[in-house]
C-alpha cells in the first residue's frame, strides 16, 4: 500500500479575499451581534428572560472569548426597555435607633426627600428658637411659672400670717423650715418659754404642730403645683413646636401624599421635634462651650443628623433598569457596609454611614461578577448565596457577623432584592462549583456555555470580517482591506487549531488587530493590508520565541542529538509540543527503543524516573496490548523493551508519541532501520490504529525548522494521523516547501502505514494461514518475537532440569 | 487701671459683705471682690449665727420640715449649731477663695446674734456693705430677705444688694434729680461705670424746683473728665414706678440710688421689682 502525501492545499485552509465585495472594512456596517455563540446567546436569553427565583446565570469559558462583552450588551440592551426601579433610603428609626428604615421611592425622588428634609431641619434651627424667644412664649412661659409662684406664696402667706397672729414666726434653718414662738420680734429663749404658764405653752405646742401639718400639706401640695407648671411648660413648648414644625411637615406630607411610609416617617420627624424641641431652642446659647473638647456646634449639628435622609439608592440619573458590574466584589462592597467615625476616641456609627453595596444599586435589575475574582474575596460567595436564598439584602458588618467585635452597631431594615446574578469564569470553576457546593444549581440554573471556537464557512467568514470592522471602528484603528481580512481569518483557524473553525478567542484576534494596525502605522500606511497582519503575526512570535529558537540552534549545533537523514534502526524522531503562555512550539526529540528477553513489559524510562505523566504511561502501556494481541496471541510474549525521550529533561505528558514510540519498538524487533528524514506523530490503540492528536500543526512546524536548519533534503516529512488533516493551517513555508516537493506530509491511519513508511519495506496482512509475507515488517517482528518466546521457553526449561539435577543430588546426598 | 472714688470725703476702704453661704450671699461676695480690686479696699467677710435658729432649736416642741420634702424632724441646739458652724466655715472658704483670685486682704468673722441688727452693727464699721438680696428663701422666686430689707433702708452706710446668678453688667443707671444726695452716688456710679466698661446712663427725675435740663447741664459740667460715655434719659413722673420702668428699658446692669431719693416703701417696691442688682448711696 502506498501512502500518498497531502497536496499543499490541503496543508492550509486558505481564505479566499475575493469572496469579499468590499475593498476595506470601512464599508462594512458594525456587527450588531456576537459571532460563533449561539447556544451562549440563547442561554443568556433564557436566563434573563425567565422570572423565577434561581434562575441566574453563570456564563462559563475560556478567558477572552467575549463572554463579558456579549453578556453586558446583551443586558444593556434589554435593561433600557425595562422600568428604572426605586430609590432606596435609609432613615432614622425613632422608636429604635439601632435598627434605621428602610424607605421605598420612586425613582429620582430619594434626592428630592433628602433635599426637601435638609430645608425642614434648617429651617427649623431658625424657626423654632425665633418662636421660642418670642414675647408672646416668653410671656406665657413667666404667666406660668408666676402663676405657680404666687400660689405657692400664697399657701405659704397664709400659713405665715396665721402662725404671726399666734406671736409664732416660720423660720428657715439651714436643711428646711419650723415654727418658734416669738416676742418683740424675735424667737422666745427657753427659760422664757418655762415661764410662760403650762396653758399658754401647751397652746404654742399646740399652734407650732397644728402649724406644722398645714405647712406640711402645703409642702406637698407645692410639689404637685410645681409638677402641673411643669407640664404645662412643657404642653407650651409643644404647642410652640407644633407651630413652628407642623404646618412646613404638613406641606411635605400632601407632596409625598402617594408614598405612605414617607408620610409616615415624616409623621415621625414632627413628634420627634416635638419631643425634643430644647435641641433646637439652644441654638446659639452655648456658643463657645464644648465638652471634652468637642464644641457644642459640632455637638447639636450631630444631634441633627438624625433627621437626615441617607440615600443609598439614587436612580435620578438612571434610564432604565440598572445594570452593574462588580470589578471588585468583596463581600462589603456586594451587600454594603456600615462605616464608623471616631468621636471623642470611640468608634460610632449611625444610619448615615451606611452605604450600599453594589447588589442594592443593581436591585431591579442585573449584576455581573466576575466568579473568581468572587472566590477569591473572603465570604463573598456566602454573603452572595445568603441574600440570594433570602431574595433581601441585610447589611451586616462581617466583623458582627463573625462575633470578631461586640460593639453596638446599626441592624439596618432589610431590603427585598430583585436582581438577577450573571457570574463570569472559567469552564472548570463551573464545574467545581457544580460539583462541591450544593446551593450552586439551586441558584445558579442557567448556564451559558461560551464556545472558543466556530465553524468556518463562507457565511461565517463574511461575519467575521464585519467582526474585524466593529473591533477595528471601536478600537479607532484603522481600517483592514479585504486581503488582511482574509489573513485574520487564517489566523483565526490557526489559533482555533483547525481549518474548519474560526477563533471566538475575540481578545486574540483583538490583540492581532492592534498590532497590525500599530505596523500599519509604522510604514506610513492608512489602510491595514495583509503584510501588517502577517508582520504583527511574526512579530508577536518572535517576542516569544526564544527557548523554540535555542532549541533549533542546539539541534543545528548537534547538542541535542537528532538525525534528519539516514536511517537507524530501534530509534525514530518524535514530536512534542513545548507551551509557554499563549505561545506554544514543537520540539523535535529522538525516541528510541532497545529490547531483550523479558516478561513481556515495555518498561517506560519516562515514567520510571517520573517524568512521564499517567497519560503518556497508558500510551506506551497500550504497545503491550498491542504487541500481544498482533503478534503473540498464541505464545508468550517474552519481550522486555525499553523506550526513552532521549534528551528530555523535563515531564512529558500526553500520549502523542505513542505511535512514535511503537514505530521504534517494532524497528528494534523487526531489526529494520527506519528513515530519520521523517519525524511520527500520533497516538495508537491497542489495534494498531492511529488517533488524532493536538498541536499538529507546532509540530510539523518543530520538525520542519530543525530540517531547514540543517538542509532540506526533499525526502523528510513527517508522520500525522489521518484525522489531523483537517487541523492543518500550516505556516505559508512549510506549504511551500511542500509545494517544492522539499517537505512532505503523510496521512497515516495504522502502525504498519507508518512503519512501511519509515522502513520502506511492507508492513504484511496476515494470509490464510495467518501468517505474515516473508521478509515483511510484520513477519519479521512476530519472527524475533516468536524467538524471544523461544528463548525463554529454552531458558526456563535448561533452569528447570538444572534445579531438578540439583534436586536428585541433594536428595541422594540426603539418603 | 484703679481708681479712688471720692465719698463725700470718705474714701471706700473697707467694704463688708454679709455671708451666709447661698447662692445669693456668693453673688453678693463676687460683686464685693471685683469692687475691692478695682477701688484697692479691703474685704471684711461676716458670717452670722442667727441666736433665733439657736433658741427655736433648744423649745421643748422644736420641730423642721425638712426641704424639699417636708419631712419633720426633731431640732437640737448642738446640731443646730454645728449646721451653723459648717455653713460659716463654707462662707469662709468662698470668701479665702474668691479674694485668692482676686488677690485682695480679707477677714472674717462669725458673730451670733440677730442677723439684721448684728449686720447693720457691723455695717458701722465698713464704708460699704455688700448683701444678697434673700438668704435662703423658702420659695423658689427670691424676694428681699428681712436682712437686705433692713440694711436698704436703715443701714447708715451705702448698701450693695445683689441677687443669685447676678454681677455687676453695663449699663450702669444712675437715678439723679440734680440735689446734693443724689450728688453723693455720682461718684461711685462713676466708678462702676468704668468697672462695667465705661457706659454710664443718667435717669434724671424731675423735681419742682430744678428742671431736668439744668439738672442735665450740671451734671455734664460734673461728668467731665470721668471718661465715660454718658447719656440722659428724663423720667416719666416722679413716682418710684416711672423709675422702675425706666430701668427696664435701659435693661440697666446695676442701678445706682441715693436712698435720700426713696422712701423705705419705695426702695422695697424698686428692690421687689428689678432683677439687677442695685446699690443704695447713703
Amino acid at each position: 500500500m502506498t501512502i500518498e502525501a497531502l497536496r499543499p492545499e490541503q496543508l492550509r485552509h486558505v481564505c479566499d479575499p475575493a469572496q469579499f465585495s468590499f475593498e476595506t472594512t470601512r464599508e462594512l456596517e458594525d456587527l450588531g451581534q456576537t459571532i460563533g455563540q449561539e447556544r451562549a446567546v440563547g442561554a443568556v436569553q433564557f436566563g434573563m428572560g425567565i422570572q423565577r427565583a434561581g434562575y441566574n446565570l453563570f456564563a462559563l469559558g475560556p478567558s477572552g472569548t467575549g463572554k463579558r462583552t456579549t453578556i453586558s450588551q446583551f443586558l444593556h440592551r434589554k435593561a433600557s426597555g425595562e422600568p428604572i426601579p426605586s430609590d432606596w433610603c435609609y432613615v432614622n428609626n425613632f422608636e429604635d435607633n439601632q435598627r434605621p428604615t428602610a424607605l421605598r421611592v420612586p425613582p429620582g425622588r430619594g434626592v428630592e426627600l433628602r433635599k426637601d428634609v435638609e430645608e425642614l431641619v434648617e429651617e427649623l434651627k431658625t424657626a423654632v428658637p425665633a418662636l421660642f424667644e418670642s414675647e408672646d412664649y416668653q410671656t406665657r412661659r413667666q404667666q406660668l411659672q408666676e402663676e405657680f409662684q404666687e400660689r405657692q406664696e400664697e399657701a405659704l402667706n397664709e400659713i405665715r400670717e396665721k402662725a404671726k397672729t399666734r406671736d409664732i414666726a416660720l423660720i428657715r434653718t439651714p436643711v428646711g423650715l419650723a415654727f418658734a414662738p416669738i416676742r418683740d420680734g424675735e424667737v422666745v429663749t427657753p427659760d422664757e418659754f418655762q415661764k410662760l404658764s403650762e396653758e399658754r405653752r401647751e397652746q404654742v405646742k399646740e399652734d407650732v404642730g397644728e402649724l406644722q401639718d398645714e405647712l406640711q400639706e402645703a409642702m406637698r401640695q407645692a410639689r404637685q403645683w410645681e409638677r402641673k407648671a411643669r407640664d404645662r411648660m412643657k404642653e407650651l413648648d409643644r404647642e410652640v413646636a407644633m407651630l413652628a414644625v407642623g404646618h412646613r411637615i404638613e406641606e411635605l406630607q400632601q407632596k409625598y401624599a402617594d408614598l405612605e411610609s414617607v408620610v409616615a416617617y415624616l409623621q415621625a420627624i414632627k413628634d420627634d421635634v416635638v419631643e425634643s424641641v430644647d435641641e433646637f431652642r439652644s441654638s446659639g446659647e452655648a456658643e463657645g462651650q464644648s465638652v471634652f473638647g468637642v464644641p457644642m456646634e459640632r455637638l447639636r449639628e450631630a444631634a441633627f443628623r438624625r433627621y437626615q435622609v441617607n440615600v443609598v439608592v439614587d436612580h435620578s440619573q438612571s434610564e432604565g433598569a440598572p445594570v452593574i458590574y462588580e470589578g471588585h466584589p468583596t463581600y462589603n462592597n456586594l451587600i454594603g457596609r456600615i462605616e464608623h467615625i471616631a468621636q471623642m476616641g470611640a468608634l460610632v456609627t449611625d444610619f448615615n454611614l451606611i452605604r450600599s453595596g453594589s447588589l442594592h444599586r443593581a436591585n431591579g435589575g442585573y449584576l455581573i461578577v466576575d466568579a473568581r475574582e468572587l472566590l477569591m474575596q473572603p465570604y463573598a460567595w456566602e454573603g452572595l448565596k445568603r441574600v440570594l436564598r433570602a431574595q433581601e439584602v441585610r447589611i451586616e458588618s462581617l466583623s458582627q457577623a463573625l462575633s470578631l467585635v461586640s460593639t453596638v452597631s446599626l441592624e439596618p431594615e432589610p431590603i427585598p432584592l430583585s436582581v438577577k446574578i450573571v457570574l463570569i469564569g472559567e469552564r472548570l470553576l463551573y464545574y467545581l462549583m457544580n460539583e462541591y457546593d450544593p446551593d450552586f444549581n439551586e441558584l445558579f440554573k442557567v448556564e451559558a456555555d461560551f464556545s472558543d471556537e466556530m465553524p468556518r464557512s463562507p457565511e461565517n467568514d463574511q461575519l467575521y470580517a464585519r467582526l474585524v470592522a466593529a473591533v477595528a471602528r471601536h478600537e479607532e484603528l484603522r481600517p483592514f482591506d479585504r486581503y488582511a481580512v482574509a489573513r485574520v481569518i487564517e489566523r483565526s483557524s490557526r489559533i482555533a487549531g483547525d481549518n474548519r473553525k474560526l477563533s471566538t478567542h475575540l481578545l486574540s484576534i483583538a490583540d492581532l488587530l492592534e498590532e497590525a494596525d500599530y505596523w500599519a502605522g509604522q510604514v506610513g500606511r492608512d489602510v491595514v493590508t495583509a503584510e501588517d497582519v502577517e508582520r504583527a503575526i511574526g512579530e508577536r512570535i518572535a517576542r516569544a520565541d526564544r527557548l523554540r529558537q535555542r532549541t533549533q540552534e542546539h539541534i543545528a549545533r548537534g547538542m541535542i542529538l537528532l538525525d534528519t537523514e539516514g536511517e537507524k534502526t530501534g530509534q525514530v524522531n518524535g514530536l512534542s509540543i513545548i507551551s509557554l503562555g499563549d505561545y506554544a512550539f514543537g520540539r523535535p526529540s529522538r525516541i528510541t527503543a532497545r529490547t531483550r528477553l523479558g516478561k513481556g513489559n515495555v518498561v517506560d524510562i519516562e515514567r520510571e524516573v517520573e517524568l512521564g505523566g499517567p497519560i503518556h504511561s497508558k500510551g506506551v502501556l497500550i504497545l503491550s496490548g498491542f504487541l500481544g494481541g498482533h503478534y503473540a496471541s498464541d505464545y508468550p510474549l517474552s519481550l522486555s523493551a525499553s523506550l526513552v525521550f532521549e534528551q528530555s529533561y523535563a515531564g512529558i505528558e500526553g500520549d502523542s508519541a505513542s505511535l512514535a514510540e511503537l514505530c521504534a519498538l517494532l524497528s528494534a524487533l523487526a531489526d529494520l532501520p527506519i528513515r530519520q528524514s521523517l519525524a511520527v506523530t500520533g497516538s495508537v490503540n491497542q489495534h494498531g490504529e492511529v488517533q488524532p492528536i493536538g498541536g499538529v500543526n507546532e509540530k510539523i512546524e518543530g520538525f520542519f525548522d530543525a530540517c531547514s536548519a540543517k538542509s532540506l533534503t526533499g525526502s523528510q516529512g513527517v508522520l500525522i494521523p489521518a484525522a489531523n488533516g483537517e487541523h492543518l493551517m500550516l505556516r505559508e513555508d512549510v506549504v511551500e516547501a511542500v509545494r517544492r516537493g522539499d517537505f512532505h506530509i503523510y496521512p497515516v491511519s495504522t502502525v504498519d502505514q507508518g512503519m512501511e513508511l519509515l522502513t520502506g519495506r511492507p508492513a504484511g496482512q496476515r494470509d490464510e494461514a495467518g501468517a505474515f509475507p516473508a521478509g515483511s515488517v510484520n513477519e519479521r517482528v512476530e519472527a524475533r518475537l516468536i524467538e524471544l518466546a523461544q528463548k525463554q521457553r529454552d531458558f526456563a526449561d535448561g533452569v528447570e532440569e538444572s534445579s531438578s539435577e540439583g534436586r536428585t543430588d541433594s536428595d541422594s546426598d540426603g539418603e | 487701671m484703679t481708681h479712688t472714688a471720692e465719698h463725700e470725703g470718705t474714701p471706700i476702704k473697707r467694704i463688708l459683705v454679709g455671708l451666709d453661704a447661698s447662692t445669693h450671699s456668693l453673688a453678693a461676695l463676687q460683686a464685693a471682690a471685683a469692687l475691692a480690686s478695682d477701688l484697692q479696699a479691703e474685704l471684711h467677710g461676716l458670717f452670722v449665727e442667727d441666736v433665733n435658729l439657736l433658741r427655736a432649736a433648744a423649745l421643748p416642741m422644736s420641730r423642721e420640715l425638712q426641704l424639699p420634702f417636708g419631712r419633720p424632724a426633731k431640732m437640737n441646739p448642738a446640731a443646730m449649731r454645728r449646721q451653723l458652724q459648717a455653713q460659716a466655715q463654707r462662707a469662709r472658704q468662698a470668701l479665702s477663695a474668691t479674694c485668692r483670685r482676686y488677690r485682695i486682704e480679707w477677714t472674717f468673722q462669725v458673730l451670733e446674734g440677730v442677723v439684721p441688727s448684728t449686720v447693720l452693727r457691723e455695717a458701722a464699721q465698713a464704708d460699704l456693705l455688700c448683701l444678697g438680696t434673700a438668704s435662703r428663701p423658702v420659695m423658689q422666686r427670691p424676694k428681699i430677705g428681712s436682712t437686705a430689707q433692713a440694711a436698704a433702708t436703715r443701714a447708715n452706710r451705702s448698701v450693695l444688694l445683689i441677687s443669685q446668678g447676678a454681677k455687676i453688667e453695663p449699663p450702669v443707671v444712675i437715678a439723679h434729680d440734680g440735689s446734693p444726695a443724689a450728688d453723693r452716688a455720682l461718684p461711685l456710679a462713676c466708678q462702676l461705670g468704668r468697672m462695667a466698661g465705661g457706659l454710664l446712663t443718667v435717669l434724671v427725675r424731675p423735681a419742682p424746683s430744678r428742671s431736668s435740663d439744668r439738672v442735665q447741664q450740671v451734671l455734664a459740667q460734673r461728668l467731665e473728665g470721668e471718661n465715660l460715655a454718658v447719656r440722659y434719659r428724663e423720667l416719666a413722673g416722679e413716682e418710684v414706678t416711672s423709675l422702675i420702668e425706666d430701668i427696664r428699658t435701659e435693661r440697666a446692669g446695676i442701678v445706682v440710688v441715693s436712698r435720700a431719693l426713696l422712701d423705705p416703701d419705695e426702695i422695697h417696691r424698686l428692690l421687689d421689682t428689678i432683677d439687677c442688682p442695685a446699690l443704695l448711696v447713703h
